[in-house]
């Protein structure tokens, strides 16, 4: 059960409603850990030693150390840090230059040198006031979340693509990186970041976006999603099973600084960690499912959905009041339209005529004005029997018109006739398994109905009806899953443009390639009659777990009547005839009998009873405006134009990936590895190493909950030393753990373990958030340190530099050189988010011409480069130069090489000479200025700092070089203008900041 | 730490980048650990998938049972449409005093056959394109990963002064799975393939823009100076000596690179060797590709793999369907081009210190797919070695009867990878680098040299 301890970490972290979900819906683990390998007594031996490691044992409080030099301490931070230079007698480096200071945390903070202004200011007032003043403002831009949303981008292996052969793409993919930005700029504590990631989709409270209103907490768990995949694989379940431990590999590193994937075939060769934690982490994945999530914008759609429910409970006794008076005054006459209709249809045909029937022409007019019909009315019938195909007998008036012919069946069926080989799939919206609105309501109710342009649409009662409200809310409706026992489905449904999926081992590829799988999807447009679909044939897939998404995108509806699992190849017979009330001997005999029928039939819906066996033609008719409700027509009308007032105009949502529930599923240890050995079954469960103290906790909704709150567990002694870990290694070039990803036994140990707990307990002290901590830090005397030492011995003592005598020299990521080209040059466009700038491609990134890409600008539209697109297949050249990481698992240190090919780019890449002569451009058209004033502002801009004699100099004979052509000739001053620009931007000093 | 300032292009931009990103326990092999018997690797990646039956693995019980229903228990294929026994619609023949036998789709290369070591039981784990490219190139069916050219210069660095030490050779198709099957994965990206493209300017960023030619070394001198006077503000520091050495050797480079790539000052002689005289446009340009893969060699360059052209359209050796059209192309496009550098090679002995690898991601099945073509099959297929280290003119291992699956010494594409690394001289169980909390390797923790085809 639930310990007080994490109900009070629950409660402060997401609110009482949580814990009441939780304990309400809660099913206690069962204690028992299975019988497995993980309990050998050899195996127990050696999980008690490795759980040891100074990482799992619990964050300590250490005292701040004394130092001698008690002046050259700002902070209890330099205090740690001097302690140890002092006791390896070692003076720290000297304070760097203010500019260097300045330009390092303009880098550190938000990936963009200091503008001019600013450099000036500070250059005149380098104060510690001054300093902090820079920092709180770095804090505070909104280019603070574009570079730390970057960072965090390199730990979940972010792309919008899924790679392989055809590169598909990750729909909406971008939104997830615009919740890291704002999430960083927000400072959202870091506890409620990792929930969110983790469980967004469950927490009982979400946060909304600040604009935009949507459930922004959802977003977060798009991140599971962002793994390769491939088409068409052969072997479903391996292909299953390593999306998975992508899942798991990414999931552990980050959040908690551990390889558990490493024990997927073998317990984990050097780290507390079993077989079992591996599984039983795989199994909170198997209990969730992908899912375009359908956001509420301000809640509107919400709102509108409420709306239109209360406004269908109160049309609905005013209708059927109508439709009762509309009855005893004798509508609808179809006896009359029947027969008029049909002498009209001999004439027409007889004369070869193809008139339109809209407007009505002469002849309908005169014989409706001739019977006191609606001319509308009697010319939608001549076109209904004029449309009627001779051979058709699925269609409702074919007994009408021909004696001969009998309707297969009248019944709006949306059930068959269930036979011993069929097994009922059930669906319960209710059960949550349903996103959106659109199939937000019941099941329908008996005599239910509701308007389609205008027209009432009588419906089977026991149906899941995405239009059931209105037209035009998107949403997705999911089975429970199921284990495939029988080799074909069979399902009743109804719809315009709704589409079904059935989701085989979570395999998601099937919407853009249909081979293997082709016949799990399929669209669904029947005009809104009933129809049965198949699935036949997943004879190989037997035993898989497998759940049925039905999907309505805006643009239509669906409906589904039932969903049969079946031994038979055929879907159920439908259900046995009935007396045909339309038959007779002649057609006068026969309207009169449908009439009769379909009057009986609306007398009995109009008391809310089921209408019987007529609903599928009445609501046919209806839905084709062949009923003529007479006197009552306007009050009809009038009801519609009601409706039609709230439904039309639904907003659209928001789509995000995410990640939804599904229900807890079986899972099993694989056997070495292999999906096809499976072993014994496990539960949900947190690694063994950071809950040995506490007894297992409840679970709701898959467990994602209970996870969140066990990675967020202050007991835990990873998550915030990691995190913070990884803040300390952004700013200071290396973390105080160097394996930033690894705290087990493989991984380095940190070089100032006291300083790390230290900074775990401050933050959280301080709220666990990230800009309280990255404000101390860089105001630190420590951070503010020359990269130069400030004696030999230093170096000697301390070559690698691990107790940091010194600051570090960064190499810029290639984002932020890319990002300060455009700044320098001014091209910059500061806008935030949205869909991304797409790839610009070149003829060296590979040609394959089955995949087929539109090519984005050469400068990305002057956009941050977090905003520029991440095609697996077609990384962008320019970065993969720079080591951006390949998008595959967690990278929290990149490489940081040094190769030609960087030079190489910088001097012949097109971007960067178009952003030289951008540059050169905008300097030129600014006030009139000498050439050294000129470099002077290069050197400003560039490097946020004046050139020397001998700088300027050089630079003046480079512009000089072409003193010979004749000077006023405005281009050639441009082009040596854009040659010197170029030159900044190959300048060491411009890409390393010391 | 590296203190000189003198810089190379592998081994020292490596260690500088080492000293800086402070991940000292990174140690690279650097020198081999056992007695290399190549100095280089010529991979002929065959894209698609080459049929066994139909090239290097005769089955005349293909030929009998031609139309009737498959004898044994097919396994699932890629694309569920499994037809009868499809006898091969070539003659296999014996060649050279080895008497090695190989199909007449190879009738300039058949004349090699006593250099070539032929491997008959290789097996791979997949059965898609892009899992199989990755496998075979990077040791894991996922992208991510370091390819063998990545871990060959990682371990090796490059003997060749001015150019990278890993190139590929675009020879208009790139494989499924996309730039990735070249990538350095989490090994520095120095060691990622440089895509040298079979036209001009065969390598990104390679061409000066500056309009006067002179223009672009004004400019790097006074970014030179400049470099030399900013030291002041910087310090001296590894990282920018290797960076200032860097845009030399970047310079060079656009020299270098083009001068590689050009063959006018290759003979007539030659080029016929070649086959760029042939009437078939991609033997021509296929003959081009494996001459600069020669002078590469010649320079240095350690690891080069050869794409495929499009000889039948985008279908590489993929023949779902039209198996004679198809493999009859890519055949004429490659046979003379490899037969003139195996014996190009051999006469400026090279072809001792080169191994030259021709491999798909898999083979085909021996029962046709729909009427006239061959599905995937990875669990048995044919590759060939020549050259530096391996035995020629004979055929390791076996498939069945049918050439469907490997009984007899099958090979592993791990056991391919550790053999390669061997002949290299680096030992595949010690070539690892930390990443991500364990030591990976490119065998991760499988792979057996193969003994027998060593010479």
């Amino acid at each position: 059960m639930i310990g007080p301890c994490s109900a009070m970490q629950l409660l402060r972290n997401w609110g009482a409603a949580l814990v009441v979900a939780c304990l309400a819906a809660g099913t206690t683990a069962s204690g028992a850990e299975p019988s497995s390998p993980d309990r050998t007594a050899e195996w127990e031996a050696l999980f008690q030693s490795r759980a040891e490691r100074w990482s799992l044992r619990p964050v300590t409080s250490p005292v701040i150390p004394e130092v001698r030099d008690g002046a050259w301490a700002k902070d209890a931070v330099d205090r740690f840090i001097l302690s140890r230079l002092e006791a390896a007698g070692i003076r720290p480096a000297e304070p760097a230059p203010p500019q260097i200071w300045l330009r390092r945390v303009h880098v550190a903070l938000t990936g963009l040198p200091p503008d001019p202004e600013t450099t000036l200011t500070f250059l005149r007032d380098p104060s510690d006031t001054a300093r902090v003043r820079i920092v709180d403002r770095l804090l505070a831009s909104p280019r603070f979340g574009e570079r730390w949303a970057r960072h965090w981008m390199d730990l979940v292996r972010f792309a919008e693509s899924y790679g392989h052969e055809q590169d598909y793409p990750i729909a909406n993919a971008w939104r997830y990186r615009d919740y890291l930005i704002r999430a960083f700029n927000e400072d959202l504590p870091y506890d409620r970041f990792v929930a969110e990631h983790i469980a967004g989709d469950l927490l009982p409270a979400p946060r909304h976006a600040t604009a935009g209103g949507w459930n922004e907490s959802v977003v977060a768990t798009g991140f599971w999603y962002l793994h390769q995949a491939t088409h068409a694989p052969v072997d479903l379940l391996q292909d299953e099973a390593d999306r998975i431990d992508n899942q798991v590999d990414v999931f552990s590193k980050t959040f908690l600084g551990l390889t558990v994937s490493c024990a997927r075939c073998h317990h984990h060769k050097f780290d507390a960690i079993a077989m079992e934690d591996y599984y039983g982490l795989t199994a909170f994945l198997r209990g969730a499912r992908q899912d375009s999530a359908v956001l509420d914008p301000e809640g509107s759609l919400g709102t509108q959905a409420a709306e239109l429910e209360e406004l269908h409970a109160r049309q609905t006794p005013r209708l059927r009041s109508v439709v009762r008076r509309a009855i005893r005054e004798g509508a609808p006459r179809l006896k009359d339209h029947v027969l008029a209709a049909e002498r009209i249809a001999a004439v027409l045909s007889a004369a070869g005529s193809t008139h339109r029937m809209d407007p009505p022409p002469e002849e309908v007019v005169r014989a409706a004005a001739a019977q006191g019909l609606d001319a509308r009315t009697l010319a939608r019938w001549v076109t209904a029997l004029r449309e009627l195909k001779p051979g058709d007998t699925q269609h409702p008036l074919a007994s009408v018109v021909s004696p001969t012919q009998r309707p297969p069946t009248q019944k709006a069926e949306a059930a068959g006739a269930p036979r011993p080989g069929d097994q009922p799939i059930a669906m319960d919206p209710q059960q949550g398994f349903a996103s959106g609105h659109a199939f937000a309501s019941k099941p329908t109710p008996p005599a239910a109905w509701r308007f389609v342009e205008d027209q009432v649409d009588f419906l089977p009662a026991g149906v899941l009806h995405s239009g059931y409200l209105a037209p035009g809310f998107e949403g997705t409706l999911r089975t429970a899953t199921f284990t495939l026992t029988e080799p074909h489905l069979h399902l009743r449904l109804a719809g315009r443009s709704g589409r079904v999926k059935l989701i085989l081992a979570r395999y998601a590829l099937r919407e853009f390639n249909p081979l293997l799988f082709e016949r799990t999807q399929f669209d669904v447009d029947t005009g809104g009659r009933f129809q049965w679909f198949s699935i036949p044939d997943l004879k190989r897939h037997l035993g898989k777990s497998v759940y049925l998404e039905f999907l309505d995108g805006g643009d239509g509806d669906l409906a589904i009547g039932q969903v049969l699992m079946s031994h038979e190849a055929t879907p159920p017979p439908d259900p046995p005839l009935l007396p045909d009330p339309g038959r007779g001997d002649t057609l006068e005999s026969r309207a009169t009998a449908l009439e009769r029928s379909v009057q009986e039939g609306l007398r009995r819906w109009s008391r809310g009873e089921d209408p019987g066996p007529d609903l599928g033609r009445i609501s046919w008719l209806s839905r084709h405006g062949l009923l003529d409700w007479g006197r009552q027509g306007d009050t009809i009308a009038t009801l519609a134009r009601e409706h039609r007032r709230v439904a039309t105009a639904v907003g659209d949502p928001v789509r995000a990936l995410a990640m939804t529930r599904g229900n807890l599923e079986p899972t099993r240890v694989q056997l070495r590895g292999d999906p096809r050995k499976p072993g014994p079954e496990i539960p949900p469960r947190f690694p063994r190493a950071l809950s040995s103290s506490r007894p297992d906790g409840p679970r709701c909704d898959g467990g994602r909950l209970e996870l969140a709150a066990r990675v967020t567990d202050p007991a835990n002694p990873l998550t915030h030393r990691v995190f913070v870990n990884r803040i300390w290694a952004h700013l200071f070039g290396v973390g105080l753990v160097p394996s930033v990803d690894n705290f087990g036994a493989l991984g380095q140990d940190p070089t100032h373990p006291e300083l790390l707990d230290h900074l775990v307990v401050s933050f959280r002290q301080g709220g666990g958030s990230a800009k309280p901590l990255i404000r101390r830090l860089c105001l630190t005397r420590t951070f503010g340190m020359s990269s130069t030492p400030s004696d030999p011995e230093a170096e000697r003592r301390d070559p690698d530099n691990t107790l940091l005598h010194r600051m570090r020299l960064r190499r810029l990521e290639g984002e932020a050189i890319r990002d300060s080209l455009l700044a320098v040059s001014g091209r910059i466009d500061s806008a935030m988010f949205g869909p991304s700038v797409l790839t610009h491609f070149t003829p060296f990134m590979g040609d394959r011409m089955w995949v087929k890409n539109p090519s984005g600008p050469l400068d990305g539209a002057g956009r941050r480069t977090v905003y520029q697109e991440t095609r697996r297949n077609f990384l962008s050249p320019f970065q993969l130069a720079f080591d951006l990481p390949i998008p595959d698992s967690t990278v929290g240190q990149r490489s940081v090489s040094n190769v030609p090919g960087q030079a190489l780019a910088l001097m012949n890449d097109p971007f960067v000479r178009d952003q030289a002569r951008v540059w050169s451009e905008r300097l030129l058209a600014g006030p009139p200025a000498t050439p050294r004033e000129r470099i002077r502002s290069l050197y400003l801009e560039a490097l946020g700092r004046f050139p020397d004699d001998a700088e300027t100099e050089a630079l003046l004979r480079l512009v000089g070089h072409r003193q010979g052509e004749p000077s006023k000739d405005s281009e050639v001053v441009e082009e040596t203008w854009t040659e010197a620009c170029h030159v900044m931007f190959l300048l060491k000093e411009f890409r390393y900041v010391p | 730490m590296l203190r000189e300032g003198a810089l190379g292009f592998g081994a020292v931009a490596l260690a500088s980048l080492l000293a800086e990103d402070g991940r000292s326990t990174i140690r690279p092999v650097r020198l081999p650990t056992a007695r290399p018997k190549a100095r280089n690797i010529i991979f002929l990646y065959m894209d698609g998938g080459v049929s066994q039956v139909d090239t290097f693995d005769p089955k005349p019980r293909l030929t009998r049972e031609d139309g009737k229903p498959f004898g044994l228990k097919a396994e699932p294929t890629q694309f569920e449409d499994n037809g009868a026994v499809l006898g091969s619609p070539w003659a296999f023949r014996h060649h050279g005093q080895s008497g090695l036998e190989i199909s007449d789709l190879f009738p300039s290369l058949a004349r090699c056959a006593d250099d070539l070591c032929v491997v008959r039981s290789m097996v791979s784990n997949f059965s898609e394109h892009n899992a199989a490219n990755y496998f075979l190139h990077c040791g894991t069916g996922m992208a991510g990963r370091p390819s063998m050219g990545a871990w060959a210069t990682y371990g090796l660095g490059s003997d060749a002064a001015d150019l990278p030490g890993y190139v590929v050779l675009d020879g208009g198709l790139t494989p499924s799975g996309g730039l990735d099957c070249f990538g350095a994965g989490f090994l520095p990206a120095t060691h990622q393939a440089s895509l040298l493209r079979n036209q001009s300017p065969a390598l990104a960023n390679i061409q000066p823009l500056e309009r006067v030619p002179d223009l672009q070394r004004l400019k790097l001198d006074t970014v030179r100076r400049l470099d030399a006077a900013g030291l002041g503000s910087l310090g001296r520091h590894d990282a920018l000596e290797s960076a200032i050495a860097n845009q030399e050797l970047a310079a060079r480079m656009q020299m270098s690179v083009p001068d590689a790539t050009d063959i006018t000052g290759e003979s007539a002689a030659t080029r016929r060797l070649y086959g760029m005289d042939a009437a078939f446009e991609h033997t021509r340009s296929y003959g081009r590709q494996c001459l600069v893969a020669r002078r590469l060699v010649e320079r240095g360059v350690r690891f080069i793999e050869l794409t495929c052209p499009r000889a039948h359209g985008n279908a590489r050796w993929d023949a779902h369907g039209d198996l004679r059209n198809n493999h009859s192309l890519n055949a004429r496009a490659v046979d003379q081009p490899i037969a003139g550098l195996l014996s190009d090679l051999k006469a400026r002995g090279l072809l001792d210190e080169t191994l030259v690898l021709f491999s798909g991601e898999f083979g085909r099945t021996p029962f046709a797919q729909g009427r006239d073509g061959r599905d995937h099959n990875p669990f048995g297929f044919s590759l060939w070695m020549a050259g530096g280290g391996v035995r020629g003119g004979i055929a390791h291992g076996s498939t069945d009867e049918y050439g469907y699956k490997a009984v007899e010494n099958r090979v592993e594409v791990h056991d391919l990878h550790a053999t390669l690394l061997h002949l290299l001289g680096l030992d595949h169980e010690r070539l690892t680098f930390r990443f991500g909390g364990r030591d990976h390797r490119l065998t991760d923790v499988h792979g057996h040299v193969v003994r027998p085809i060593l010479a």
